[in-house]
């Protein structure tokens, strides 16, 4: 809201001009990121206060013969907190003129609402083989996978540039000063707004006028040609799908593709089979921090990492000139993923502020079916699904020893494989204490975020 | 009035077609005009049966539930039901029939389900009546039972799982009843003062009954009085060949040329009615339209129910006249033979059982007059009238009846963990001797399961029912080495008897509490086993038997082994037990070495087992405390204790004495 309402400050008022600032990406993503942080510190007590009163908690029965050492009774399903603070810190700081946007708070509402039956039906009935059916879950999961595919993959629909939508020949102005008038057809831009008259309105921002002889052909093409023989030397149609790698190639770019970190290249083109590599991606984000859930703060710690290193990721595909520069294709509006991803991260750290060992509140399904997937959904929106399986290695290593443990070895073969499943589990047989387990498991992360990063440049 | 058209299905096994065959020949008594066609399977029993009764048979195609498991066989059986549910509409739309009588049995399948689409979509004018012949209705007849018109039980005790059904009973042929015993002898050449065993295990044969009546003959016909009627029954399979197995062992038997003039084999049974007539004790099967035949006929009976049925229907039969002393049950139970772990009956038990009931003729005559309650010969036309009702559009609604309930946990509802799950919670407190028989029979039917989950309940049971006469079994599957399918061993497995039995198979002799060479044997073989937990749960028994494995010096030097085992579980049992066994203060380097392991749980055993040496006196004190500071001491594992709880649990136990001390008001 913030931002459109500076945007409509900054058109009306000359004095609104310091307003500008909100309109840099860069900036919104690390406001977003305090507003949820501080959100989160304030009613976070309330919250806690709230599930407690509203026994949204294992209810201890006996007083009298309750253990002194198990955190029994702890409120739980805090995923709400977070939900609050990040859908806050979205609204005040996100454009919605980005699908990215919506993409993600539908991702937000559906495993929340998800999560959240889950954790209900176990708090009303006392025990926690209650919930959600493990099949019903999975269905949920896999129908949400199989919506978002199509609307990923379907041409009118999907956030990603492809090449049937037609642009606008356009001047490098991303190579000349950028004016700062956002618009919505020419005539908002024809007063003085670049310095120039004549400056026109391409992509909802004013920019100086291509020095084009004919009017009509110049708004619509297909090839640099064209725009050459409208606009004169240095127009160019502006190919948002495709993009250049080293060598004077230039990559077709289709939401289709998959993509591998440390290589350049787009592995093969799936067609419409990528809709299995979403589902598996969504199954496997939302279970993978469900499962690493387990720990007081285990979960937080890598979730935070990752939407950090994906944030990072967001902004810089989102913003043309560094995804050039990183030979990465340029995905507009993707740097409102960032803001998202701030927003979640500050939740995360405000949420952690309670939530480490010992924790006064448990994320519950609501919090860790929700985080995975959003989580899920954005690595699908950027295209960064397999950076996950590197940046995620924790989550890797929980879900994969639950695989291996419970479905070969307790179904299959009938004995155990490691001591315990989810891997931390082990750790705890073999004697190491909470709280370590848990830094271990950040440092952990901690490290393979920054190898993450590192991909980023490594290709 | 228009000619009536009854459509008949049901079948798989003679227990279901020939209550149909029943009812039809009752309507077709009644209305002779009325048309027959009766729907079944290929190569099932149906096909023999029907036509010989002089009904039109027609074919369609269907299969029993392969269990929801995915597999080949749920593809192949959806397949065949679908193209039997297409066969069955188009039967149905061609025969238009007034009535449909099923009789349960997978066999019915298709032509109910193809009528219940039809009657949503109004495209047929038919009533269904469905027939539930076993206490325990079926998997199909559970789903139709709500749906069908009316459905029809034989056991009152069958509308705790199907509530909207109507107490029927057994649709039993006519001709059963009105031939007298003197009769049946005369034409059997039976003498009258003679004891008549008549034994069989249904159309098909039962190779437990078979086999345990050929091993109980030398005893049975060392009585002069005593004649044995055996039918074999017509399986021929390449895993048991009735009539020929039979026969061969029977050769092998030395009896005299007059004992074998007493004992005739037959491989059909026909007709039956005049057996049953001739019969003093029948030994037989648990189905339900054996065991009604036996009651209208009012007959003493001996069940061996089949075991691992779905719903385990024929033993919950046989129970439920054992409940009201109108029979005698013998339990199949499992054991080791030549072809691994098979259920069988022990022909000395067998002939023992039956010498026991026969030397009681009260006896004998109680069970008679108890069983004839269970036969009631007007069932068949109760049926009849409620599909002549149906069939004419107009049916009596039903009148309001209680559904039976059951007093305290009903075991045979249970699943194999539903049971160990029950057990352990509740242990075998206040069940009585009658149930323990039940449950050990379910036990032996879980330990010759093929599959280990189940397998692993059966073990599990053993040890809670404290079965010490299954003391063998569990030694036998400890002792089993059978490798386990290559695919399995590739991915980790072992031996077929998987870690998870050996593990709790070792459980279950600390619950037994019993200490033989044998099991001197298994534990040794234990501490060497490839999976941890079969290691250290030996490595706990150990430290259980200790009294009798006293300074044993084989199992004591395994233990020390075990102390640096590559698995930390198990390691830890071993210093444990080391502690609690050795003898020799040499032992003490063995603790020393470990004194800085990097697993601060070996390091913490130590310490235990180091104590316990001390209080037993083995070590001298003093050589431990000059070099205590070598070890690794490290402030590593800890519980928590929150003092806040703490505080609350001392004041709640304070509220609680305060209220107990307080005088009442």
């Amino acid at each position: 809201m913030l931002y459109h309402l500076s945007e409509y400050l900054v058109q009306a008022f000359e004095a609104a001009g310091p307003l500008r600032l909100v309109r840099y990406n860069s900036f919104r993503t690390i406001v977003a990121m305090i507003t949820s942080f501080l959100i989160t510190l304030l009613i976070g007590r309330m919250v806690i206060n709230f599930l407690y009163r509203r026994k949204i908690r294992d209810v201890v029965r006996d007083y009298s013969v309750m253990s002194v050492e198990s955190k029994k009774g702890t409120p739980t399903m805090g995923g709400v907190l977070m939900i609050l603070a990040i859908s806050l810190s979205v609204a005040l700081w996100g454009n919605f003129r980005s699908p990215f946007l919506y993409y993600l708070l539908f991702a937000m509402i559906w495993f929340a609402a998800v999560g959240g039956i889950d954790d209900y039906l176990k708090i009303r009935n006392q025990d926690s083989d209650a919930g959600l059916s493990r099949k019903a879950k999975y269905l949920a999961q896999i129908g949400y996978g199989v919506i978002f595919g199509i609307l990923f993959l379907y041409n009118g629909t999907t956030p990603i540039p492809h090449p049937a939508k037609s642009a606008s020949c356009r001047v490098k102005s991303w190579e000349t000063k950028e004016c700062d008038r956002p618009c919505k057809t020419n005539a908002d831009c024809k007063q003085n707004a670049c310095g120039v008259d004549g400056a026109v309105c391409l992509e909802g921002r004013c920019s100086p006028p291509p020095v084009c002889s004919g009017d009509s052909d110049a708004k619509s093409c297909r090839s640099d040609d064209v725009c050459v023989a409208a606009c004169g030397g240095g127009a160019y149609c502006p190919k948002n799908w495709e993009y250049p790698v080293p060598g004077n190639k230039v990559i077709a770019f289709r939401p289709s593709q998959l993509y591998v970190p440390f290589y350049k290249y787009p592995v093969m083109d799936l067609s419409w089979l990528y809709i299995f590599v979403i589902i598996f991606m969504i199954v496997y984000a939302a279970n993978a921090v469900n499962f690493a859930d387990g720990l007081d703060g285990l979960a937080t710690g890598p979730t935070i990492f990752s939407f950090l290193v994906f944030g990072i990721y967001a902004y810089f595909l989102g913003n043309l000139l560094i995804a050039r520069y990183l030979w990465y294709p340029f995905l507009p509006g993707a740097g409102e993923a960032a803001v998202f991803c701030g927003a979640v991260v500050g939740a995360l750290v405000g949420f952690l502020w309670f939530n480490t060992y010992p924790a006064e509140i448990f994320m519950g399904d609501t919090g860790s079916i929700t985080l995975g997937g959003i989580l899920g959904t954005v690595m699908v929106l950027l295209k960064q699904e397999f950076l996950f399986f590197l940046l995620g290695g924790v989550f890797l290593a929980e879900l994969v020893s639950v695989a291996i443990q419970d479905w070969l070895g307790i179904q299959v073969l009938g004995r155990r494989i490691f001591y315990r499943a989810p891997i931390h589990h082990t750790f705890q047989h073999r004697g190491l204490s909470e709280p370590k387990i848990v830094v271990r498991f950040w440092i952990v992360s901690g490290m393979l975020a920054l190898l993450a990063l590192a991909a980023l440049k490594l290709r | 009035m228009e000619k009536r058209r009854y459509l008949l299905t049901g079948g798989g096994t003679g227990g279901h077609v020939y209550p149909a065959i029943a009812v039809a020949d009752e309507l077709r008594r009644r209305e002779p005009e009325a048309a027959f066609l009766y729907v079944g399977v290929k190569g099932k029993s149906e096909e023999k049966i029907v036509p010989k009764r002089g009904y039109e048979i027609r074919f369609v195609s269907s299969e029993g539930w392969p269990g929801a498991r995915p597999s080949v066989a749920l593809l192949r059986f959806a397949w065949r039901l679908s193209v039997g549910i297409l066969q069955s509409i188009l039967i149905l739309r061609r025969y238009q029939p007034h009535a449909i009588i099923a009789t349960g049995g997978y066999v019915s399948a298709p032509i109910l389900l193809a009528w219940v689409l039809l009657r949503r979509l109004k495209l047929t004018q038919a009533r269904a009546f469905v027939h539930e012949s076993n206490l325990m209705p079926g998997r199909l007849n559970l789903l139709i039972g709500k749906l069908a018109d009316r459905t029809g039980v034989s056991f009152e005790e069958s509308r705790r799982y199907l509530p909207q059904a109507e107490f029927v009973g057994y649709p039993v042929r006519k001709e059963m009843v009105g031939i007298t015993q003197a009769e049946a002898r005369g034409r059997l050449n039976i003498p009258l003062d003679a004891r008549v065993v008549l034994a069989f295990g249904g159309s098909q044969g039962a190779r437990t009954i078979n086999r345990a009546l050929i091993d109980a003959l030398p005893r049975l016909l060392q009585d002069p009085k005593m004649w044995v009627i055996h039918g074999v029954g017509r399986l021929d399979s390449p895993s048991y060949r009735a009539e020929h197995d039979t026969q061969s062992r029977f050769s092998a038997l030395s009896l005299s040329e007059e004992q074998r003039k007493r004992y005739s084999m037959h491989t059909y049974l026909d007709p039956i009615e005049e057996y049953y007539a001739a019969a003093d004790l029948v030994v037989g099967r648990g189905g339900a339209g054996t065991l009604t035949e036996m009651a209208v006929c009012g007959l003493a009976a001996l069940i061996i129910p089949k075991a691992n049925l779905p719903g385990d229907h024929q033993v919950r039969n046989a129970r439920a006249l054992q409940d009201n002393g109108a029979a005698d049950v013998v339990y199949e139970h499992a054991q080791r033979t030549e072809e691994g772990l098979i259920d069988v009956v022990n022909g000395e038990d067998l002939a023992a059982a039956i010498e026991h009931l026969l030397q009681e003729p009260e006896r004998l005559a109680k069970m008679r007059e108890a069983i004839r309650s269970f036969g009631d010969v007007s069932a068949l036309g109760r049926i009849a009238d409620r599909v002549q009702e149906l069939a004419a559009g107009r049916l009596l609604s039903l009148p309001d009846r209680p559904i039976p309930r059951s007093d305290g946990p009903v075991f045979a509802e249970m699943s194999g963990a539903g049971l160990v799950a029950h057990l352990s919670r509740y242990g075998l407190k206040d069940i009585p001797p009658r149930e323990i028989e039940y449950l050990t029979y379910r036990a032996d039917g879980y330990l010759s399961s093929e599959a280990w989950q189940t397998r692993n309940n059966g073990v599990k049971l053993v040890g809670l029912l404290q079965l010490s006469e299954h003391l063998d079994l569990i030694l036998y599957i400890l002792q089993d080495k059978t490798p386990a399918p290559r695919w399995q061993r590739l991915l980790g497995g072992d031996l077929r008897q998987v870690g998870f039995i050996r593990r709790n198979a070792f459980q279950v002799l600390r619950q037994l509490n019993v200490w033989n060479p044998q099991v001197r044997e298994v534990l040794l073989a234990g501490f060497r086993d490839p999976y941890f937990e079969v290691r250290s749960s030996a490595a706990q028994s150990a430290i259980f038997f200790s009294e009798q494995i006293g300074e044993d010096p084989e199992i004591l030097a395994a233990l020390k082994g075990l102390m640096v085992d590559r698995d930390f579980e198990v390691a830890r049992e071993g210093i444990l037990a080391m502690g609690h066994f050795a003898k020799d203060p040499a032992i003490y380097h063995a603790f020393r070495a470990l004194y800085t392991h990097p697993n601060w749980r070996l390091r913490e055993a130590v310490v235990i087992a180091l104590t316990r040496l001390v209080e037993r006196a083995v070590i001298a004190p003093d050589a431990i405390a000059a070099d205590l500071d070598q070890f690794l001491l490290t402030s590593i594992g800890f519980a928590p204790r929150f003092h806040l709880r703490e505080k609350m649990l001392h004041l709640s136990q304070t509220l609680q004495k305060a209220k107990h001390a307080l005088p009442p008001q």
